[in-house]
């Protein structure tokens, strides 16, 4: 009888095992395929831009007014260099907007005593809802910077009380310590210029520790630390690949909250952004992007690949851990608010590609992966797989993905190259390689945990803690 | 077992092999670039230096310059581009004389006849930063890409021809993708723009006008009094409202006539668009029907009507007090507000 049960056992999970091994194959497969739309959408990118003249978008009388929104919550040590990164951006009307969200440790102190600030009251119609206001300032010496301070409310709440008080066209939604391209909000607003169906735009992200700054432009290095170095490698691969071959794909539902361009008038006309949600950025997309389909009005979200805005990435696992525990909360959150989607035609590619990609791979990889890792290792106890099997599974699993990163690479390095130096590039495929050896598995474990803390209900935020941008 | 063997085996041969292929491809990759970066950038400093020089001069030769010419084409381009960009008048036509004594024009003619979009693109861009091109450009504004009649369109506001101006006021109409470039095109031109866009004006009606109308915002011609008026009655509240901006930027007499009309507007950003074209005209007279409008059902438009008479200066300003003053709740609030407003730029 025993035995029976046993052989049950490993039967159920061989098939188990098998079923996730063709899992890994098919998600990673379909990596594979964005890969290829992204290498060919990154090259007639390049190809259009390569000789374009942006003079005519920095001097033109019809280049959209585009605002600034940067929520600052306790951001005392990086406020001001980020604040005046922000001001010498290379665009013709733009205004920047910082919403200090009720910090505690003095960074509306920091913002009145270097930026001159006195207080005024613009006329606007509060057209969303957020926590109340303390004052608006305006700066005496930067004629195109305001600053409103507020009581704390959380990211989403500053970014409603920003996104009333705009008065560009286009706003864009930004991290306060985000180090931003001086030439990144010429490149960003593109794709405004050329059609009128789309609602928001995102440009790279790229990983702020390890780099340095020459001449107010930072330049790329890898990080020598672990975290930050595997996660410049995990950042390339998401942005360049992963949201560039979406574009291709139905449209992304992500627009990075560190870095984004939307029509304002469509955020205000479905009520900005939500503030009982961790995934306020991811939500606020998928809602722009619904409401275009079930109105009829613009619904397209694109993803530009060049403007590049840096940001920090936690260094201890134990921020990161937080972060991805949340990111992975908000993800869920916003995928069962918006669930009506999945495999819904009316949507068309978002609804029978994209949203199911994000349900079944981006929400549940986790779980299988887990499920594949303890199957596996009962498995191997038991005998009910084999060493072959195992070592077959790492290599679909694991090694397929490092290919895909490492192509990934290769695409940033042909496209951009960024990354120039040597060293910079064996640390690069270092971080590649190691990214397998625990770090995947431990992401693993804080989206499980992230899943799990949703399902029990916790909404907060965290803490990020930042040392500020190289040379700050 | 065995099959398991022989799978895992190619698996891993497969992969290894992929990895290091794509792993020195890498490597070898950032080599060459670090290379060719920094051997580039010495070849365009002394060639940026020499054309420079050269400019300087009263009679230099652009093009007999050692430095120049041993550069890639698209590197000579990219030169002459980066200077002329910033110059103009003679000085530009020398950039052009010296693309064409390197036969950078001719290539980049030939190549605007190219099946290949990218070729044309390029082509075309490059054209438009020397200067030359009147032969083949022109019929790019009806190529299939429309990055590449963006490009056409934005050469087109140094070459104001007719036809050129014809065609340019079609894609206006037609071409979202290269809207931005046409309107930018058109702006540039300034009063060589005026004719065809009146002329458009005048014939046409509806929502297809806009991208006009805001260009004839821009060039604030009294030519296009007629149209303005006209499309100030337009059934569609968005043309009526862009046409209430273009009366505001013309002004005069009848202007102010339909501005006022339009303040009773049954649509409310229509009648904002109308006290705002009313405040730029500065036209005091209306400051009673404007301070009516700070009853208005809608916010924008008591926003627009307090910063209106704001603008008319003293005769405005005091009917805002008296509206604060007043018990009339939208009415003060706005006022109000208004009123500790900061004045505008």
């Amino acid at each position: 009888m025993n035995l029976d049960v046993l052989s049950l056992l490993a039967h159920g999970l061989a098939r188990l095992e098998t079923a996730i091994l063709v899992y890994f194959l098919l998600v990673n497969s379909f990596y594979g395929l964005l890969l290829l739309v992204a290498a060919r959408q990154l090259w007639v990118y390049a190809m259009r831009t390569r000789s374009e003249a942006r003079w005519r978008v920095l001097g033109s009388e019809v280049t959209p007014r585009i605002t600034i929104l940067a929520p600052a919550f306790d951001e005392a040590n990086t406020i001001e260099r980020s604040l005046r990164t922000l001001l010498t951006l290379y665009y013709p009307s733009l205004e920047v907007l910082v919403v200090n969200d009720g910090s505690h440790d003095g960074t509306m102190a920091v913002l009145l005593a270097r930026f001159d600030l006195e207080q005024f009251q613009p006329l606007y119609e509060p057209r969303v809802t957020h926590q109340p206001l303390r004052a608006i300032y305006r700066s005496r010496s930067y004629p195109n910077l305001v600053v409103i301070d507020k009581e704390n409310g959380g990211k989403a709440d500053a970014l409603n009380a920003g996104l009333n008080a705009a008065t560009g066209e286009l706003v864009c939604a930004m991290d306060a310590d985000t180090v931003v391209e001086p030439d990144a909000m010429q490149r960003l607003v593109r794709p405004f210029l050329t059609s009128d169906d789309l609602v928001a735009a995102g440009g790279t992200i790229m990983v702020l520790n390890g780099t340095t700054m020459e001449g107010g432009r930072v330049v790329a290095r890898a990080s020598r630390r672990l975290l930050p170095g595997i996660q410049t490698a995990e950042y390339l691969r998401a942005f360049l690949f992963g949201r560039l071959g979406f574009n291709q794909l139905g449209g992304n539902l992500i627009v990075s909250g560190a870095f984004g361009l939307f029509r304002r008038e469509s955020m205000l006309a479905i009520g900005g952004y939500q503030h009982d949600t961790v995934g306020e950025d991811m939500e606020l997309v998928l809602r722009l992007r619904r409401t275009g389909v079930e109105r009829g009005g613009p619904s397209r979200v694109e993803f530009v690949p060049d403007p590049v805005a840096w940001t920090e990435v936690p260094a201890s696992l134990r921020v990161l851990g937080r972060q991805r525990d949340r990111w992975h909360r908000g993800l869920s959150d916003v995928l069962w608010r918006h669930r009506r989607l999945f495999f819904n035609p009316r949507y068309g590619l978002m609804g029978m590609l994209v949203f199911p990609y994000f349900v079944l791979v981006e929400l549940l990889a986790p779980l299988v992966e887990m499920l594949g890792l303890l199957g596996l290792a009962v498995g191997l106890a038991i005998g009910a797989v084999d060493g072959p099997f195992a070592a077959l599974f790492f290599l679909v699993a694991y090694g397929y993905g490092l290919i895909l990163t490492v192509l990934s690479l290769l695409l940033e390095g042909s496209a951009f190259g960024r990354y120039v130096r040597l060293p910079d590039r064996l640390l690069l495929l270092g971080w590649a390689l190691v990214e397998n050896l625990g770090y995947r598995q431990l992401t693993v474990i804080w989206r499980l945990v992230g899943l799990v803390k949703y399902l029990r209900g916790r909404r907060d935020w965290g803490r990020m803690e930042r040392i500020g941008p190289p040379g700050g | 077992m065995h099959l398991e063997t022989q799978l895992l085996a190619g698996v891993l041969s497969v992969e290894l092999t992929l990895f290091a292929v794509a792993a020195v491809v890498y490597l070898a990759h950032g080599m060459w670039l670090s290379a060719t970066r920094a051997r580039r950038t010495e070849r365009v400093v002394a060639a940026r230096e020499a054309l420079m020089l050269a400019l300087a001069a009263p009679e230099g030769h652009l093009a007999e310059h050692q430095s120049l010419r041993a550069l890639p084409k698209p590197i000579q381009f990219e030169v002459l581009a980066e200077l002329a960009q910033s110059l103009g008048g003679t000085m530009n036509e020398r950039i052009g004389a010296a693309a064409d004594a390197l036969g950078l024009t001719v290539r980049a003619e030939r190549r605007c006849g190219s099946p290949l979009w990218w070729r044309r693109l390029q082509a075309v861009q490059q054209l438009a930063l020397v200067g030359r091109g009147d032969r083949v450009v022109p019929p790019l504004l009806a190529d299939p890409d429309a990055h590449v009649r963006a490009a056409a369109a934005a050469w087109s506001s140094d070459h104001p021809e007719p036809p050129t101006l014809v065609a340019l006021m079609g894609l206006l109409e037609s071409d979202r993708g290269s809207r931005f470039a046409v309107q930018d095109a058109l702006l540039r031109l300034g009063d060589r723009a005026v004719p065809p866009v009146a002329g458009y004006l005048r014939v046409n009606d509806g929502e297809v006008v806009l991208p006009a109308l805001r260009i004839a915002v821009g060039l604030a011609s009294p030519t296009f009094m007629a149209p303005a008026l006209r499309l100030a009655g337009d059934p569609s509240p968005r043309v009526r409202s862009a046409a209430a901006d273009l009366l505001g930027a013309v002004g005069g007499e009848e202007a102010v006539g339909a501005l006022v009309l339009l303040l009773a507007d049954p649509i409310a950003p229509v009648r904002g668009a109308a006290a705002r074209a009313l405040a730029r005209l500065d036209h005091w007279p209306a400051a009673a029907r404007l301070a009516d409008l700070l009853l208005d059902e809608d916010w924008a438009v008591r926003r627009e009507a307090a910063l209106a008479l704001r603008g008319l200066g003293p005769t405005g300003e005091m009917l805002l007090m008296q509206a604060a003053r007043a018990d009339i709740a939208p009415a003060a609030q706005i006022a109000r507000l208004t009123l500790a407003a900061p004045a505008p730029a």
